[in-house]
């Protein structure tokens, strides 16, 4: 199965159970987590079921195209059910059927993995699943968001599509996969892989990303003012991007990290409980839709 | 005969770390319930696999004791009058019951007096309509260290609840929780066999589950056939040539990620062998729960082993492991060539920027302290007569340099990575940067020990480095005011009081704790947080928490804590020095009555009131017997401070023993309660100087002494 093929399977497979399928957002970030549709669509009462691609930038996983599959950039499959449904895990494994997974041929295991991110005041219990060894999935109950304690709670499912690529189509590395016939996956990205780790690790201007900081922090309280919270939200994600590079650059010692992290929560925190007041005041619309 | 009850919670899967939380958590909780119930059982057993908790309650009674219970009422002499009649209190006690004073009765109560009252007996209910609220309550009562909530429901667990399976004499107990019925109905392998399975007969569910369900439920059985299954490897197939790195924590792990076990041996490729030993083993473990294998020299080889989640390996489940296993070992040789482009000039200036704890500087600050204190507990031991100074010439230089290297690995790439390997990689790369042998072996032992039972440093480097380690720690939260209390330790500061007592012992390090203590605190002087904390009160609470853990090894092996509160009744700070004098003691009570120490001594104690000790006037000494015990504790004082000075201690309780002889001719007859003041006090002075003579060596007055 093609690289292409698994998105048009997954999208497939979550269209017919319940899902909306949504497009990428287009901004850096770390993971499917930060795109608004779960970082704040997780929050308060209405349910929510929805699907995506998400481009994911880690600047310090940056292995110079030389790993065969850790990478400064890669791609995620989101899947956000809120309420959790009762059978996720089955939901889910139907997932890996759909992809031509046969599950009695192979060890499939949920392996604890309690998530947490700092950055946006998020937890989370769940699991990384395990294909033959392979991290394919992360799985997770959320239980906070932006400081804030989650009910209901959605369940979030993060497929890693190149690893679940590799195993399907029995490769050793990204580098080789087929992203259609003919064309791989390594045509795609691997010079941009090299590229950006040489900018992540080498290149990228200190003082400016210092400066950028600021300034996007600064940015966020002003939009903040206005109620703009879903501007408020790029202006988060934007911070926590310049963090990561600063941190891929060595930039900031392990002291003045926690500083910077917490800085990027507290914006977390407040763009987190003034979208849950702008849904309420709006007497949460996606209640009433069935 | 009672029947059997089968109580199985069925969730999704369970962290191994909670699942012994889960098991000993489930049987304290039914144990409790049960009897809170009056139900008779023979016995409680827990089982656990990765998607269950199995509780077994063998000999269940069918039916609830019946309980007596007593009413009482207003006392005998209120409830009838002289005549014999009821009174209206009487009348009103017996209308509360529903019944008539005629069914009343008197009834004693010990101690109080007779009173009017009744006898009720409560019958017992049966035990298939009460398990409901049983069983339900102890799903909610459990707790978990770590607990979520699942979709919208109000329950807390460890995982999601998806099953619950109760049978009490083969029926169903009808309970619900978050949206779940109970029933019959169990679940075998997730995907192996994912059909229900209905239990008829809770005899048959182990069975059932094992050859239906492909689950076993007892993680003892699936321990034993991991183990079972890796012998056989290693005698069958690999003819006793290769051997696996069993890792007891690893294997109790793995026992807990699979419902029914299977090994694999899978192989990597030879270029990663280059990495070190212990580096390698622990990548090999880390992250994938692999086994490492070792061949006949002891090295690692380029096996591994797996331990599937099932039956047999049908798909491509070694080749898939092979290949992650493959790019973790990039990965970790990766971090380890990173890691050999530096060297601890960079790395000791990357300690500044980690903070060691707010309030107590960076990792760096740390470093530079260590160095110090190491150096300053070698110089207190180079003036104690026990140590042997020419041992090791060096041994101040070792020290400064261990101190400062014996942090830097944290900032590594390995350990950042592989967190388990702190001290190990430090270790490695200092030899592989050409420090001494015993400088490399402290960056791993001045961590232990690390926990209760583990080995200690193996030389004079590693121990006091461990012991300046510890004690930077403790000196550090004390005055932060994070302070144990109760089973509060969240630093693990009673651990490392232990690991200190052991280390001195083990060093036979003699050197006055107060004075490492102070010398500690004035390190942190300069420090914000500092101003105001520098009093006796805390270098005082350290000390008495350092010593309290002696105490518990002591209790821990039944010896007398009150011979250890004796000796610390002299003030000696010396933890080796208290422990010889314990020994000492201990070994002299055994031999010889000591009461004719500690009863001269109580006798002078007992006279001496509070006042300040003055001089004695030898010119104001009258009697022979107080001139003789005068004179006595002159010569005793200097031939004891003789024997204390060399340690000598049986001898020097010898001394103490022969003494008593004088002091109590003395009581005898010599009156000390004289009219004239002076003579008076001279001479509780002169008991004083006694008590003091006694005190050179413990506190005999705190020795409990029986009187058979």
């Amino acid at each position: 199965m093609n690289f292409q093929d698994i998105i048009f399977n997954l999208q497939k497979y979550w269209a017919e159970n319940n899902c909306i399928i949504k497009q990428p957002m287009d901004l850096e970030k770390g993971a499917g987590t930060f795109n608004p549709d779960t970082f704040l669509k997780c929050l308060g009462p209405e349910p929510w079921n929805v699907a995506y691609v998400e481009p994911s930038r880690r600047p310090t996983d940056g292995r110079y195209g030389e790993n065969p599959f850790r990478t400064q950039f890669f791609y995620q499959f989101q899947v956000l059910l809120k309420p959790s449904p009762d059978n996720v895990i089955d939901l889910y494994l139907g997932s890996l059927k759909s992809l031509g997974i046969d599950l009695k041929l192979h060890d499939i295991r949920f392996v604890e993995d309690d998530w947490q991110s700092p950055t946006i005041g998020a937890a989370g219990l769940g699991w990384e699943v395990w294909a033959d060894g392979m991290e394919i999935t992360q799985f997770t109950y959320f239980q906070q968001m932006g400081g804030l304690v989650l009910k209901p709670v959605s369940a979030e499912i993060s497929y890693g599509l190149e690893r679940i690529a590799m195993y399907l189509q029995d490769k050793d590395s990204f580098w080789e996969l087929n992203w259609s016939d003919g064309i791989s996956y390594g045509d795609i990205h691997l010079e941009s892989e090299k590229q950006w780790s040489v900018y992540n690790f080498e290149v990228a201007t200190i003082e400016m990303l210092l400066d950028l900081f600021e300034k996007y922090e600064k940015e966020f309280h002003k939009v903040m003012k206005k109620g703009l919270v879903f501007v408020g939200c790029e202006y988060v994600l934007k911070c926590s991007h310049v963090f990561n590079l600063l941190d891929a650059r060595e930039a900031i010692s392990v002291a003045e990290r926690t500083l910077y992290i917490a800085r990027v929560r507290n914006l977390a925190k407040l763009l987190c409980s003034a979208y849950l007041k702008q849904r309420e005041e709006l007497g949460y619309p996606l209640l009433k839709k069935k | 005969m009672g029947k059997n009850l089968l109580f199985e919670i069925g969730t999704e899967e369970l962290p191994p770390s909670c699942i012994g939380e889960g098991v000993t958590g489930l049987k304290t909780v039914l144990e409790n319930k049960l009897a809170v119930n009056r139900l008779e059982f023979r016995n409680i057993q827990v089982f656990s696999s990765p998607r269950r908790l199995v509780a077994v309650v063998e000999d269940l009674s069918e039916i609830q004791k019946s309980e007596e219970k007593t009413v009482t009422g207003p006392p005998a002499g209120i409830a009838f009058d002289k005549e014999g009649n009821p009174t209206e209190a009487a009348k009103g006690f017996a209308k509360s019951l529903n019944l008539k004073v005629g069914d009343l009765e008197k009834i004693e109560v010990e101690g109080r007096g007779s009173y009017l009252g009744k006898r009720i007996i409560e019958k017992g209910e049966k035990t298939a309509d009460i398990l409901t609220n049983i069983l339900k309550d102890s799903i909610l009562s459990l707790n978990f260290s770590k607990q979520m909530t699942w979709a919208d429901y109000d329950i807390r667990f460890i995982r999601p609840i998806r099953w619950i399976l109760a049978l009490y004499d083969n029926k169903v107990i009808n309970l619900n929780i978050a949206n779940l019925n109970s029933g019959n109905v169990t679940f075998g392998h997730r995907t192996i066999s994912p059909d229900p399975i209905v239990i008829k007969d809770s005899e048959s569910y182990f069975k059932l589950l094992e050859d239906k369900g492909k689950v076993i439920a007892d993680g003892l059985k699936r321990k034993e056939l991991i183990s079972s299954q890796i012998k056989n490897l290693e005698d069958k197939v690999w003819k006793g040539k290769f051997k696996v790195v069993i890792d007891e924590d690893l294997l109790e792990d793995v026992v807990n990620l699979v419902e029914i076990p299977n090994v694999i041996t899978g192989s990597f490729p030879g270029e990663f062998l280059y990495i070190p030993k212990e580096l390698l083993i622990e990548a090999i473990q880390h992250h994938q729960r692999y086994f490492a294998v070792l061949d006949g020299s002891g090295n690692v080889s380029t096996r591994f082993i797996i331990v599937q989640n099932g039956v047999k390996d049908e798909g491509g489940v070694k080749k898939g492991n092979e290949r992650v296993l493959k790019a973790r070992l990039s990965d970790a040789s990766y971090f380890y060539e990173t890691d050999r482009k530096h060297d601890f000039t960079y790395w000791t200036d990357k300690l500044k920027g980690v903070i060691f704890f707010s309030g107590l500087g960076s990792m760096y600050d740390k470093a530079k302290r260590l160095e110090k204190i190491s150096v300053h507990i070698a110089e207190l031991l180079k003036e104690s007569s026990s140590f042997n100074k020419s041992k090791d010439n060096d041994l101040s230089k070792d020290l400064s340099r261990a101190g400062m290297l014996c942090k830097c690995d944290l900032v590594t790439n390995m350990v950042v990575e592989f967190p388990t390997l702190q001290g190990i990689v430090g270790r490695q790369y200092t030899l592989e940067r050409g420090e001494k042998t015993k400088v490399s072996d402290a960056m791993f032992e001045h961590y232990l020990p690390r926990f209760a039972g583990d080995i200690l440093p193996s030389n004079d480097i590693g121990l006091i480095l461990s012991i300046a380690d510890k004690i930077d720690n403790i000196t550090g939260m004390f005055s932060l005011g994070k302070i144990p209390s109760g089973s509060e330790d969240p630093f693990a500061l009673r651990r490392k009081a232990s690991g200190i007592v052991l280390s001195i012992l083990k060093g036979k390090y003699d050197f006055n704790l107060d004075n490492l203590i102070d010398y500690n605190m004035k390190l942190f002087s300069g420090y914000p947080d500092f101003k105001d904390k520098q009093d006796r009160g805390i270098a005082g609470g350290i000390r008495d928490f350092i010593i309290t853990r002696l105490k518990f090894m002591l209790e821990k092996e039944e010896r007398r804590i009150d011979i250890l509160d004796s000796i610390l009744g002299s003030g000696c700070s010396s933890i080796l020095d208290i422990n010889l004098r314990y020994n000492a003691l201990e070994g002299f009570i055994k031999a010889a009555d000591i009461k004719r120490i500690s009863f001269p001594m109580i006798r002078c104690k007992n006279i001496m009131g509070k006042e300040e000790s003055r001089e004695v006037n030898p010119g104001l000494l009258t009697e022979k017997y107080e001139k003789e015990l005068f004179l006595s504790i002159g010569r005793k004082e200097a031939s004891l401070k003789n024997l204390i000075d060399k340690k000598d201690y049986e001898p020097a309780l010898k001394e103490l023993y022969e003494f008593g002889d004088i002091v109590d001719i003395f009581f005898d007859k010599v009156l000390v309660m004289d009219k004239d003041v002076k003579v008076r006090s001279n001479r509780i002075n002169l008991i004083r100087k006694t008590v003091n003579l006694y005190l050179m060596f413990a506190d005999f007055s705190k020795l409990t002494t029986d009187s058979n």
